[in-house]
């Protein structure tokens, strides 16, 4: 993957972790653009044009959720949000603002090149064609043809669970709340859904998981949403 | 008024009488205890001329005494036949040492045959003082007493022409067998009937009416009102005065059956009241114990009031709407005044008579707590045609039950919240020494590292350095553990935990559990048996994650490499047992039991830290959902840690 294409665009008031950000992405040969403050961010995103942002929950002149909502107004461009453990209400907010992933402090370089890796095939994806085939490690999905296979073998699933999956492998890699998934499949969000999404999640992993207990695919993130892994 | 020296105090008395100087007479009298620095007494002595005085007037007797005690004075009510003799006994008694009293009042024609209670007084008084005064007129107008509800009575006069009716008839039947003396008798049956029924007054028209009727009907000649032998006036005379005689004694042993049964029904509210505040904990629900039995007992709507902060009233027991009706505002004004002012107020009292609500200020030893507000519903029944005297006496003895009963609970709610302030502080300053010290290994491991690092740049080679890199990290993700561990310690401790439930399947909450963990258990081989027909358990997620987590931790700490772990679950009734198992050492069996507790450590040497908090929050995460935790070491060898879940969701979450 060579990074040299991308502009990536940090917001992080903390210096620590803004020096540590700097030379993690750029020994993977991504550019990087700075920003101490909200205001600052939705500056630099306009002018710039960045093609990610990574944007820290904990900034101290406008709530997060504020940069998220202005930025999405005229950008898709993917942002990963980074947030402080114990805030997954925050994360939530921020997931169904529009942010297209999250890091939870403390993280590692090796987290954080998972999302940055989801976010460049992402972009890259949505420059080429659609392509209707998913493929990730044994599991295979057709969109258009609306079949699923692992290792193998077909899977029949409900059109339902059909939906579900889609809409996860067309985030794969990405985190999808549970509102996202209600809204995407159900087209609406209610509590009661909630409770009939996760019986459908449970089918969906019985069905496709070696060892549901263990998923390899779909993994639930606890008080965030569900993530379909994507093996590269 | 020689000045007497040394410490020798004097003690004043002074007399309560019916009428309104007495009021004067009694300011007189603490103030003239004030300027003495003496302890003053107000006695009011009840005679059984005093039994006989209108009602109204035996009202200001008890009001001018209730005023002494508003002032300061301790009063005491006596029963005797002679004035005089009782308040000279009980001055002896109390060693008082000057008498005060109003001045003689009388007309002129009683103390011509009478010698007025002063003057007896004065006569009986011996060595103690005693002063006739005027008196301090009150400051303020004092309001004529105030208008009671009247009394529906039956129509006692017309009852007695019935009575008279009846006992005629019956004489006329009477007549033909019986001599005339036989039939007087019945006429006095007549007149006592009616003194039963209906009271003096009637009693004494029936004895006057009887007399004619007897005359005019049986005695000869009849049907006249003259008469034929003279000794018949005599027998006239005689009956009438019987008559007057019995019907007399008639009312009183009725008065005093009569108050008799009304102090009888005082004292078992008195007592149901007591009986059951002392069972009752908590200062709302004395409140609403209270409500009840003032609405019970005096038949009436009551709701209780409670100041804020500020002082100001708000309601804390009760239905606010019955009772105020429509004019919440102007009512609650006169709340707000009984509660400053402390007084009693409202309906039937001195202090804002025409308010439809009686206010009764809840007296507590040292300050007025609250107002009690009562709206009858029916200002005829029986307990506020009570006398005034007796009415507003119970009514304050209650309110003073229901204030010290509310005072001992806020009191024990203060001292329960003190104690739990010192558990939490002294909790939180133990553990405040325990993790300093679980902070600072990690901490001088990653400084040390990062030092060798940074001075130590040419010298080290690339393993060493490598070490050094992997040590700062390894030590860093102990120290995120530990933080994380406290922050939920804060949070379960703190109580302000709020269980997020849902019903999730068992899995979904291992999955997540193992995922994170996914890195450090690559080496180990997991086992999870969760059957397939497992139902949903109300878990919060997040919480429930930690318990793994922190279990897989336990087991990965205590266990070789490469030593496999297992995860299953079990359905059991209407709850679901999870076990978390390793093949390791297992626990000393007896430390089965305190391992759970906040930093317990192994007796062994171990070479990592004991267990620490880890166990106490799954502990306490696990005890939050309804279920329970325990250990056991595994019958082939290793240990394992059981938990429950209840499947049924109880109450509100």
């Amino acid at each position: 993957m060579s990074g040299s294409d991308w502009l990536v665009l940090v917001v992080e008031d903390e210096a620590p972790i803004r020096r540590f950000l700097k030379a993690a992405l750029e020994a993977q040969g991504f550019k990087m653009l700075e920003a101490f403050t909200g205001a600052q961010a939705i500056a630099m995103a306009a002018s710039h044009n960045p093609d990610i942002i990574l944007l820290d929950l904990g900034l101290p002149d406008i709530d997060g959720l504020q940069v998220i909502k202005n930025i999405r107004e005229w950008s898709h461009t993917p942002i990963i949000v980074i947030s402080a453990r114990g805030k997954d209400t925050e994360k939530v907010k921020g997931l169904d603002a529009g942010a297209d992933d999250y890091l939870t402090k403390p993280f590692s370089v090796e987290e954080l090149s998972a999302r940055m890796r989801v976010a460049i095939r992402h972009l890259a994806q949505s420059r080429k064609k659609d392509e209707p085939v998913f493929q990730t490690g044994e599991l295979q999905v057709d969109l258009a043809r609306r079949t699923v296979w692992v290792g193998g073998a077909e899977i029949h699933l409900t059109p339902i669970e059909f939906k579900l999956l889609a809409v996860l492998v067309r985030h794969s890699g990405k985190v999808v709340t549970q509102r996202q998934l209600l809204k995407e499949v159900w087209g609406y969000h209610s509590d009661e859904q909630a409770h009939y999404l996760r019986n459908y999640i449970h089918h969906l992993r019985h069905k496709l998981e070696a060892d549901p207990a263990r998923p390899v695919y779909l993994s639930t993130e606890p008080g965030v949403g569900y993530r379909l892994k994507y093996q590269e | 008024m020689a000045n007497r020296e040394g410490i020798a105090a004097e003690r004043l008395l002074v007399c309560v009488g019916p009428s309104p100087a007495s009021a004067d007479v009694i300011r007189a009298a603490r103030s003239m205890a004030a300027s003495l620095k003496a302890a003053w007494f107000a006695v009011y002595v009840e005679d059984p001329k005093m039994l006989r005085l209108p009602e109204a007037e035996r009202n200001r007797a008890v009001y001018n005494l209730r005023l002494a005690e508003q002032l300061g004075a301790e009063t005491i009510t006596l029963r005797g036949r002679r004035i005089a003799e009782e308040i000279v006994n009980f001055a002896r008694q109390r060693q008082i040492t000057r008498i005060v009293t109003g001045k003689p009042t009388s007309s002129r024609w009683k103390s011509i045959f009478l010698e007025s209670p002063v003057d007896e007084l004065m006569r009986q008084s011996g060595g103690i003082d005693v002063y006739a005064i005027t008196g301090e007129p009150a400051g303020q107008k004092e309001a004529p007493v105030l208008v009671q509800p009247r009394l529906m009575r039956l129509p006692g006069y017309e009852m007695a022409l019935v009575y008279l009716i009846l006992a005629t008839g019956l004489a006329f039947l009477m007549y033909p067998y019986f001599d005339l003396p036989n039939l007087i008798m019945v006429y006095l049956l007549g007149v006592m009937a009616t003194a039963i029924h209906c009271g003096q007054g009637p009693a004494i028209l029936n004895s006057l009416l009887s007399v004619l009727a007897f005359d005019f009907l049986f005695v000869p000649p009849r049907w006249t009102f003259t008469v034929e032998e003279a000794k018949y006036i005599v027998t006239f005379a005689v009956m009438f005065l019987t008559a007057v005689v019995i019907s007399y004694l008639a009312t009183l042993i009725k008065r005093q059956a009569e108050a008799a049964r009304l102090q009888e029904r005082q004292t078992a509210a008195m007592y149901a009241l007591s009986g059951e505040l002392a069972g009752t904990r908590g200062v709302e629900n004395v409140l609403q114990v209270s409500v009840k039995h003032f609405s019970e007992i005096f038949q009436c709507q009551a709701v209780a009031l409670l100041p804020d902060e500020k002082g100001k009233l708000h309601v804390a027991a009760g239905d606010l709407a019955a009772v105020f009706q429509k004019d919440i505002l102007k009512e609650m004004g006169v709340a707000q005044w009984a509660f400053d002012a402390g007084q009693i107020a409202g309906w039937g009292t001195q202090n804002i008579p025409d308010s439809p609500i009686l206010y009764v200020p809840l007296q507590a030893v040292d300050a007025i707590l609250g107002v009690l507000a009562l709206r009858p519903r029916d200002p005829q029944s029986e307990y506020w045609l009570l006398p005034e005297q007796l009415r507003l006496r119970l009514l304050e003895s209650l309110a003073k039950r229901v204030a010290l009963a509310f005072e001992v609970e806020r009191l024990q709610k203060t001292a329960m919240e003190a104690q739990v302030v010192v558990e939490t502080e002294r909790l939180r300053s133990s553990l405040l020494g325990s993790v300093t010290h679980d902070f600072q290994t990690p901490l001088a491991a990653i400084m040390g590292s990062a030092s060798s690092l940074i001075d130590l740049q040419g010298r080290l080679d690339a393993m060493q350095a490598q070490e050094m890199l992997a040590n700062i990290y390894d030590e860093a993700e102990r120290l995120s553990r530990l933080i994380n561990n406290l922050l939920d310690i804060a949070m379960l401790q703190g109580g302000s935990l709020k269980l997020h439930k849902e019903l999730q399947p068992l899995e979904e909450v291992v999955g997540a559990a193992l995922n994170r963990l996914e890195k450090r258990l690559a080496d180990r081989p997991i086992t999870t048996s969760l059957p397939a027909d497992l139902p949903m358990v109300p878990l919060d997620a997040a919480l429930a994650e930690h318990i793994f987590i922190n279990l897989l931790e336990n087991s990965l700490k205590y266990t070789p490499p490469g030593s496999p772990l297992t995860i299953s679950a079990v359905r059991k009734d209407d709850e679901i047992e999870v076990e978390v198992a390793d093949l390791g050492p297992g626990f000393p069996p007896e430390d089965l039991e305190k391992i759970f507790e906040m930093y317990y450590r192994g007796t062994e040497d171990i070479v990592q830290k004991g267990y620490g908090l880890g166990l106490s929050i799954c502990r306490a995460i696990v005890q939050a959902h309804g279920g329970r935790i325990w250990a056991v070491n595994r019958t082939g060898g290793g240990a394992a840690i059981r938990f429950t879940f209840p499947l049924a969701v109880q109450g509100q979450q």
